[in-house]
């Protein structure tokens, strides 16, 4: 650890760069001997600024606790890769995606199953998608079959983040509602899933191959 | 010829999507792929000119045409490599985009705010930019084009993933957001590198606009989100520009800091940017941004009276390799424009006129 250039005791914390005779200088010091220097210099680091950041990635970081705890359990779940495993739509093998990072089709996002969701998951916000639809997405949610389980895993992830929120601040009351909430959602997706997709009413879709099989992911 | 008459009319806007103040312009990008049709990457030569017919069908519908003024559309391999060159610097084409592929179909509106590509990493990329801190207006203008494109094409949608995309890390709203930001103060007080740092854990990153050996050569920097997934585009806007504009709030905090502590310092640096930029007569891309970042920070602490941020958004154009090319009309080696941008800058800080070259040039 480098050493503040003044007292040369405690480490240098701060680091100001001065531009004397057309020749920058780095001066490393502690936030002590910055004080002295200069008040403003050894407050800075703890200006407003900081705790403004502080508040925006605190949101970020509770979500990736949930999201690592949500990629243990499915790694316990998920087998190997076959070596051999490739899209049957394009033709894009497993090796191939990992060698570029892209895929061939979007039937690739179902085909390479759940280790492509790993991927997709990787330092994401969330884990379900709340942005834009497109129309004719919106008229399938009509749909009570399709649309319902989209939406419990919606109101899933919101009630997720309330909980979190709530533990936070310390409202035990509050988030042991949540968490029975949750509770029971989790039950509810559960048991939709395990009915085989066949029984499952298929809203028929203009081309099948590239929308096929979503009932695999989740 | 070695620019397109409509790329050289498009260069010929001025610095549009640049701003005042340290945030200095916002870029949005959406990608979207048509359903059932390959990704361009893995597609055949006959899917990606289906592709290309049917966005371009899509484009010339009525509401869509609305929506890109007097748009133009140029096949890819008809652009030159100083055109698409000068395209990267206008930012109306991602430098992962510059190599010649099959049925690549360039439209761009002739005010240069806003592009498309067709059969890029995706099937369209659809990409907008505006001075400043613009977040709001952009997304409202990139959600009309894409809702109106919806009308017209069915793109590849999956319930939990959203817009599925061929880098999986961009599924979900399939939107990238950047700032480009200018800190040089920030620079100069040594914070800037921690306070970029943290930006990671708001799940965004920085990275050098001019990369010149690692380092960000005229403080330039872009920030842009690395998430896609589990938020509304609107509220990953909102926070980003939270972010950037407290950024940018520190970074003004911090000059006017210099400014009133090191005053002499900070005249010194300003007085030698404007003599160096004033008496060049050859001068490199870094140098010279290096020094124009200097110059602004002077015209926007009122440093110079004389020096607009006008003035300097056309430098920082002007000064780079393609619009130098474009400029002068011909094809330039890397000596030849040195030479001419320095003329460029000494044309407009009104230094001395262009030297008697009956000496020997210096070789390359």
């Amino acid at each position: 650890m480098m050493l503040c250039q003044i007292c040369k005791a405690n480490p240098a914390t701060i680091h100001i760069q001065e531009i004397v005779n057309g020749e920058a200088n780095t001066l490393h010091i502690c936030a002590e001997c910055a004080k002295k220097r200069n008040p403003a210099e050894g407050n800075a680091a703890n200006s407003h600024f900081h705790e403004m950041l502080e508040r925006l990635t605190q949101a970020i970081a509770n979500s990736a606790d949930l999201k690592l705890a949500e990629l243990f359990e499915q790694n316990k779940t998920q087998e190997e890769a076959p070596p051999d495993l490739q899209c049957n739509v394009c033709g894009t093998s497993w090796q191939a995606y990992k060698k570029n990072g892209k895929v061939g089709c979007a039937a690739c996002y179902e085909q390479f199953g759940q280790r492509i969701v790993e991927d997709i998951m990787l330092n994401q916000h969330g884990s379900v998608h709340c942005g834009k639809m497109p129309p004719e997405t919106v008229e399938q949610w009509q749909d009570p079959t399709v649309s319902e389980r989209i939406n419990l895993r919606r109101e899933l992830e919101r009630l997720r983040k309330g909980l979190d929120e709530s533990v936070r601040r310390e409202e035990f009351e509050q988030a042991a509602e949540l968490r029975d909430k949750i509770a029971s959602i989790e039950a509810e997706l559960k048991s939709a899933e395990l009915i085989p997709d066949e029984s499952a009413p298929e809203t028929p879709p203009k081309k099948p191959r590239a929308r096929g099989g979503r009932r695999k992911s989740s | 010829m070695i620019f397109h008459p409509r790329i050289r009319h498009v260069a010929g806007k001025g610095p549009v999507f640049i701003g005042q103040g340290p945030i200095l312009s916002t870029f949005l990008s959406l990608s979207r792929n048509i359903d059932g049709f390959q990704f361009p990457a893995t597609a055949s030569a006959n899917i990606l000119e289906s592709v290309a017919e049917l966005g371009l069908a899509a484009m010339h519908h009525e509401d869509v045409h609305s929506l890109l003024p007097s748009m133009f559309q140029i096949k890819h391999e008809l652009l030159t490599t100083s055109d698409r060159e000068l395209l990267v610097e206008r930012e109306l084409m991602d430098r992962s985009h510059t190599d010649i592929a099959a049925c690549r179909v360039f439209v761009c509106a002739e005010d240069g705010s806003t592009s498309v590509l067709l059969n890029g990493d995706d099937h369209l990329w659809l990409h907008m930019t505006a001075p400043g801190s613009a977040f709001r207006e952009l997304w409202s203008r990139m959600s009309a084009l894409e809702s109106a494109l919806a009308r017209h094409l069915r793109f590849a949608f999956h319930p939990r993933f959203g817009y599925l995309t061929s880098s999986p890390a961009l599924a979900g709203t399939g939107l990238r957001i950047t700032f480009l930001i200018h800190l040089p103060a920030l620079g100069l007080s040594g914070r800037r590198k921690r306070i970029l740092e943290r930006l990671e854990d708001a799940g965004l990153a920085a990275e050098p606009y001019f990369p010149v050996d690692g380092k960000a050569a005229g403080n330039l920097y872009l920030i842009s989100n690395r998430t896609t997934l589990g938020e509304r585009e609107e509220d990953l806007g909102l926070r980003m520009t939270e972010i950037v504009t407290a950024i940018s709030r520190e970074e003004e905090r911090t000059r006017a800091d210099l400014l009133t502590r090191q005053k002499l310092l900070f005249l010194n640096a300003c007085g030698r940017a404007y003599g160096l930029l004033r008496n060049t007569y050859l001068i490199p891309t870094s140098e010279a941004l290096d020094a124009l970042s200097i110059m602004k920070l002077g015209a926007d602490s009122g440093v110079f009276q004389d020096f607009t941020r006008q003035d300097w958004a056309e430098l920082l154009l002007e000064c780079q390799p393609a619009h130098l090319c474009c400029l002068m009309n011909m094809a330039l080696t890397p000596m030849e424009r040195g030479k001419y941008r320095a003329a460029c800058f000494r044309e407009r800080l009104h230094g001395p006129e262009a030297a008697d070259e009956t000496g020997d040039e210096p070789e390359l």
